[in-house]
């Protein structure tokens, strides 16, 4: 069984957190970088204990939670999915039981982060006598565990099912070219994921489209952005993935850099087109015609300079969460100095020069 | 005439190929090599895929300093070709035809010469490891390339076809392109006799008469 768990964990459990840093980066940003050091106990302890007396806002929480499960239990299935993790059918032959815990202990410790701050919330709560609260985040939180390891034990031993559920799959009218097949790949096999990575930021950029008011500074825009540009990182891991597993055949092509950059850059200028149209109402207040556009400039700059640091050969996979938080940090300091602009053509050109140099001497590797 | 100076390719201290010089005249050339000898990866580097370390010169075009040029001259079918679910073979063939700038004429042709037109509209997903072959050896024969690299282009595939596939390869080495092919199965007289062989052996090769 020790055996089991390990393998667990390394096949399903390090690359959940390894496709979900930058996620993780911008929650962490949120949860403990925004207040000073000095408040910051302070801080949680207000805020655990609006959760705990507040029944909406202990609510709120708990959706939160909810969707952040979907999400780990949506990575997990797609993984097990892919005929590289054929070999978990072997925990088909386990009793039921065993193979049940194995993936309730998988959905734990993918809820880890999520975890370790509900320890925060019972030593709060056991200080100040909310039990019942306590018991609905202990009992809510479980249930999340045992709903995704019954998912995935599920799914597991019924494979010769017809899944009854299916998503309405987008068929792009165009997947003749670089662009088309990129683009088909995240709104046909990515959908689910795109779904979840706009709910988050489609929901972020609502919130703060309904405060803004005229005269308001872009910044808070930009930052803004910066954040929901994070909810779609994990995209990349996967586009680079797909881009290793099935178009490696591609490069024998006379493609030239400048057109592969071009279609990285259209890519991710299109992925935030929701957002766009979002704020487009929000021109006028905090927000001009042109400052509107350069936020597909920025999106394409920021997340193609993530794109080409996987191109680096040899890389340490372990390395790109440090990579995320500082290009992350980078970014921040210079949206908030009023430097999106140069932010945003300097990225664009690092990431082209890292595209020219690095793209024929990557080679992917089993990580 | 390919040329490759100084080839090296290795994985730390692992080497998994080392061609000091090899100098290949226009023609068709039987790849031939044990398991894990290292003729994909031969393949695969002259195709411009992965990466190595040294020179390869295909009709005075330098792969490391002219790779678009040498790119238009090149063109590889992998042994186990893997493409993306949700595309339909046409789609794959439209993208490499734009990316060769091969005529309309020429597409319905080879893909009439494959027999493979009747699965083209579905998405490749939906292929059998056969099917796959077929489209994948199809778009290697897309475009004027001067230089065609065939890995194992005889397995999975039925008899017929073979000949089939053969008798394209002798059409297209009269119009002067030059053929690699890769293949654990000896070939038989009556189907195809290749101008000369290379034998990858202990990571190094050998040019050899046939």
């Amino acid at each position: 069984m020790k055996a089991i768990f390990h393998l667990m964990i390394k096949a399903l459990v390090m690359p959940f957190y390894k496709n979900h840093a930058g996620l993780l980066v911008f929650v962490f940003f949120i949860m403990f970088g925004v207040v000073e050091s000095t408040q910051i106990i302070f801080y949680h302890q207000s805020l655990i204990l609006g959760m705990l007396t507040s029944g909406i806002f202990l609510l709120i929480v708990l959706v939160l939670w909810l969707l952040y499960q979907l999400k780990s239990l949506h990575f997990l299935l797609k993984t097990c999915s892919e005929d590289s993790y054929l070999f978990l059918h072997h925990l088909a032959e386990l009793p039921s039981i065993r193979s049940f815990f194995c993936f309730f202990t998988v959905s734990f410790l993918t809820f880890l982060p999520v975890f370790f701050y509900t320890i925060a919330i019972y030593v709060v709560g056991i200080q100040n006598e909310f039990f019942e609260s306590m018991a609905i985040v202990f009992v809510f939180q479980f249930a999340l565990w045992l709903m995704s390891a019954w998912v995935l034990n599920h799914l597991l031993r019924n494979q010769h099912i017809k899944a009854r559920i299916n998503l309405p799959s987008l068929t792009l009218p165009y997947q003749r070219t670089q662009l088309g097949i990129y683009a088909g790949y995240l709104f046909k096999e990515e959908k689910s994921a795109i779904i979840l990575s706009k709910l988050f930021s489609l929901t972020l950029i609502y919130i703060i489209k309904e405060t803004l008011e005229s005269g308001d500074d872009f910044r808070i825009i930009g930052i803004t952005w910066l954040f929901a540009l994070l909810s779609h990182t994990f995209l990349i891991n996967k586009l680079k993935s797909f881009e290793d597993q099935t178009l490696s055949w591609t490069r024998s092509l006379p493609i030239s850099n400048i057109k592969t950059f071009t279609t990285y850059f259209f890519l991710y200028a299109m992925l935030m087109i929701p957002e766009l149209v979002l704020l487009t109402g929000s021109v006028g207040q905090g927000l001009s015609f042109l400052q509107l556009l350069l936020l597909p400039v920025f999106s394409s700059a920021f997340l193609i300079t993530i794109h080409s640091y996987l191109f680096k050969p040899n890389r340490d996979p372990d390395k790109f969460v440090t990579y995320l938080f500082w290009l992350f940090m980078i970014c921040f300091m210079l949206v908030l100095s009023k430097m999106i602009w140069l932010v945003a053509a300097s990225l664009l050109v690092i990431s082209f020069l890292l595209i020219r140099k690095r793209f024929y001497v990557y080679e992917p590797t089993d990580d | 005439m390919l040329q490759l100076t100084h080839i090296k390719k290795a994985y730390g201290s692992r080497i998994i190929l080392h061609v000091p010089q090899l100098t290949i005249p226009d023609g068709a050339y039987w790849i031939k090599g044990n398991n894990g000898s290292g003729k994909t990866t031969l393949l695969k580097i002259v195709a411009g895929i992965n990466p190595f370390e040294g020179t390869i010169i295909l009709n005075n075009t330098d792969l490391t300093k002219s790779p678009m040029a040498y790119r238009q001259q090149v063109s590889f079918a992998e042994a186990e070709p893997v493409f993306p679910d949700f595309v339909t073979g046409w789609d794959l063939i439209r993208f490499v035809q734009h990316t060769r700038n091969e005529k309309e004429e020429s597409i319905q042709s080879l893909v009439d010469y494959f027999g493979v037109r009747s699965f083209l509209d579905y998405t490749v997903g939906t292929y059998s490891s056969g099917m796959n072959k077929k489209l994948s050896l199809l778009l290697a024969f897309i475009g004027n390339t001067k230089l065609i690299l065939l890995d194992e282009p005889l397995i999975t595939l039925e008899d017929v076809f073979l000949s089939l596939l053969f008798s394209l390869i002798k059409e297209r080495q009269a119009r002067g392109t030059s053929f690699l092919v890769s293949t654990h199965q000896p070939f038989r007289e009556d189907q195809y006799i290749p101008d000369g062989k290379i034998v990858v052996k202990n990571q190094t090769t050998q040019f050899v008469g046939l």
